[in-house]
């Protein structure tokens, strides 16, 4: 059992690691473009509107994954504490995604 | 019952909403926007920020979780609750990066108004400016003539006493 918590948390590690490398190149190619003509014509065309649609479906998993927290923390279960934290990483997956197609477009 | 779960996980739930509060209204935006000209403008002024904000969080996450597993490998109990805080830091940074660019998305609508009303000021110079040239090539052309009207005169007066 405590291995496979090891592997979520490495798991999370990676996936976090991932978005703040993503974000922070991001950050960068927005801030040397200063006029930022071509980082927003293209941020704005198609990528954003459906990023932040995907990103309003991760949410609603989110919440209702912390409300499974919150009942596993109640009840004690450990299976469901267990759940949360791997479905947690699934929505780290989809913030992933988005920012790094955002970077990838923004080059 | 374990407080401190039920604690972290009912916080994360309360952020987790006000994230989602803020990216409805940045999608409704989007949506108004149809050419999202405005979102345009947005991205000069707040969300590098954001980016940085986003990103700087979720490295505190991966901290938080990289030291969580190192502990729960090394058998150590000494703080279990790493990737807790991490998750905390993380949700704090997005919901940030959710306000900024919410924020962003009405400055650039804003800016976007003005643009158009410097636009149309800048329009109307152009036009008063236009028609003063036109105004003073009239005249010019008005003097050409009556400069050349003198010299024939003065010509005429010359050809009288030769």
């Amino acid at each position: 059992m405590i291995e496979l918590q090891v592997l979520i948390e490495l798991s999370t590690a990676f996936i976090a690691a991932l978005i703040s490398m993503a974000s922070g190149k991001l950050y960068w190619n927005i801030k040397e473009d200063s006029e930022t003509v071509l980082t927003s014509f293209k941020l704005k065309a198609d990528l954003t509107r459906y990023d932040f649609l995907a990103y309003l479906v991760g949410e609603l998993f989110l919440l209702i994954t912390f409300i499974i927290y919150a009942v596993g923390g109640i009840v004690e279960s450990n299976a469901m504490i267990m759940f949360a934290r791997v479905q947690i990483v699934g929505f780290l997956g989809v913030i992933t995604y988005g920012v790094l197609r955002m970077w990838w477009r923004s080059r | 019952m374990n407080l401190i779960i039920t604690l972290f996980a009912s916080v994360s739930a309360v952020l987790t909403a006000f994230i989602f509060y803020y990216n409805l209204k940045i999608v409704r935006k989007f949506r108004e926007d149809e050419e999202l000209t405005a979102t345009k403008l947005v991205i000069k002024q707040g969300v590098p920020d954001a980016f940085m904000a986003l990103s700087i969080s979720s490295m505190f996450f991966s901290l938080g979780a990289f030291i969580g597993a190192t502990l729960k490998l090394l058998k150590i109990d000494l703080f279990q609750y790493f990737s807790e805080l991490g998750v905390i830091t993380m949700l704090v940074g997005l919901l940030t990066f959710m306000k900024r660019i919410e924020d962003a998305v009405t400055e650039g609508e804003k800016n976007e108004a003005e643009n158009e009303e410097s636009r149309e000021t800048e329009k109307q110079k152009e036009n008063d400016s236009e028609q003063k040239k036109e105004k003073y090539s009239e005249e010019d052309s008005q003097e050409d003539s009556e400069e050349d009207s003198e010299d024939g005169e003065e010509a005429s007066k010359n050809e009288d006493e030769g």
